[in-house]
């Protein structure tokens, strides 16, 4: 049993907590901490309960591009650009970047607010106490449910994001659903969807190690609370977009 | 199992010990200061001792803690009802427990947890979340939840701290009984408690 097992000082910091966590996946099969249930839970929120909000997102962004596209486009009678842009804009960034900030608002909130509640209540003390690591009881499963939730979320938001086009499409042609596809398919290639894969699992991870960095990181007083999830919002945000834009630059270099 | 303290300004707690254990009770007493407490954390990990070393059975605290299970041999009572607050009473029994042993025979857990439930003179919906109940309450829960692993050695930071007179009573006839049915070691730091129950003090000096 490790003495300190979470961001107990100010001393301690990222990388620290950072190693601990790739310890606790690393003996991840053996490792009895991580939870089952909480992942579960993790899921249910993270995933289950933003879909009536990513889904309203991705008909209204797969919607406006086509009718923007269409408006600009189809006057040049470039129609089949309009699904490069739909492929290139939503697939391979809107999607991740749109879910992501909605993870960080409603999850990256939660689990710091959650953490540094719990770590004032003594939770973590309790946890603790039962020999049981809070950083595989509660960072790793929430980590291991954020990840999961996100890749769903994009592929997700992705699927909606494609039907509100088609519909919106419907709106300028009569043009089928199969036609729109094949059109669709015959732009998507396998790199965008795994840039998309790639940035889901990347931004999923630096939103649930951030916030529950910063939930760990409050020590005694219930003020620290809000600031540290202001905190974990704002490195959150840059950490995601930073990634983005390294990704996609790593993509067009060895494209 | 014995516990000995190297060098933590005191010879006294070289005694603290099972197998010189006097009616399976021994308590853990300073009144001049704070160092029982940090003491208590430091053997379950939750604190470094300021000086010497904690050695169980001849083995040094953090290497013996390795090996065995925490809760299979301290069992920790918080000053006070803390319960994690977003699991339901039943499933913040069943956490430590489910640390104990891969399968839970659920249907023995929850009869034993009933007779505590009497025992303790508390009647509380399990399938409710912490929230719904008083602390003194959770508190209660908290000693059935540690009692509930047969720890070898209980520590107990304060332990009628939140508790009515009643509450405080209920306690003492817990205690008594308890240390009937299995040898246990006690430490605490609180004073009235152990005029109350203690067969031997072991206290603190420099």
């Amino acid at each position: 049993m490790e003495k300190q097992d979470f961001p107990e000082s100010k001393s301690e910091g990222f990388f620290t907590f950072f190693a601990r966590i790739l310890q606790e996946i690393s003996r991840l099969k053996s490792n009895r901490h991580a939870s089952s249930s909480v992942i579960f839970r993790q899921i249910l929120f993270t995933g289950y309960e933003a879909l009536p909000l990513i889904s309203f997102l991705a008909l209204a962004i797969g919607g406006l591009i086509i009718l923007q596209g269409n408006n600009f486009l189809a006057g040049f009678g470039q129609g089949i650009w309009v699904h490069v842009i739909l492929v290139t804009v939503v697939v391979t960034e809107l999607s991740g970047i749109l879910t992501a900030l909605v993870v960080i608002a409603r999850s990256g909130t939660a689990m710091a607010t959650e953490l540094g509640n719990m770590k004032i209540r003594r939770e973590i003390d309790l946890i603790r106490s039962f020999g049981i690591s809070p950083i595989g009881y509660l960072v790793v499963s929430r980590i291991i449910g954020v990840v999961i939730s996100m890749v769903v979320l994009v592929l997700y938001f992705n699927f909606i994001a494609i039907i509100g086009g088609w519909l919106f499409s419907r709106m300028f042609s009569r043009l089928e659903f199969n036609a729109f596809m094949r059109d669709f398919f015959s732009v998507l290639k396998f790199p965008h969807l795994l840039s998309g894969l790639i940035k889901s699992v990347c931004f999923g991870l630096i939103i649930s190690v951030a916030s529950s960095f910063q939930g760990l990181k409050v020590e005694s007083a219930s003020t620290e609370v809000p600031q540290r999830t202001i905190k974990a919002v704002v490195i959150s945000i840059f950490g995601v977009i930073l990634t983005d834009i390294l990704i996609t630059w790593l993509f067009w270099v060895f494209s | 199992m014995k516990i000995v303290f190297d060098a933590v300004s005191t010879v006294a707690l070289d005694k603290f010990s099972l197998e010189c254990e006097i009616k399976g009770l021994k308590i853990l007493h300073d009144k001049e200061s704070n160092r029982p407490r940090g003491i208590l954390r430091a053997l379950i990990a939750l604190d470094d001792i300021l000086e010497g070393n904690i050695y169980v059975d001849g083995v040094d605290l953090l290497s013996f803690l390795e090996t065995e299970s925490v809760i299979k041999n301290f069992g920790y009572i918080f000053d006070e009802g803390i319960m994690l607050s977003n699991l339901t009473l039943l499933e913040n029994i069943m956490l430590p427990i489910s640390r104990l042993e891969h399968k839970i025979d659920q249907d023995k857990v929850r009869e034993e947890l009933k007779m505590w439930l009497q025992t303790f003179e508390l009647e509380l919906d399990m399938n409710k979340r912490p929230a719904s109940y008083r602390n003194s309450q959770l508190k209660l829960l908290g000693w059935i939840r540690t009692i509930m692993l047969r720890p070898k050695v209980l520590l107990i930071e304060n332990p009628f701290y939140l508790l009515n007179k009643r509450e405080r009573s209920v306690i003492v006839r817990v205690i008594n009984q308890i240390r009937e049915e299995f040898p246990i070691l006690i430490a605490s730091i609180d004073e009235g408690f152990i005029d109350n129950i203690s067969a031997e003090i072991v206290t603190l000096s420099q």
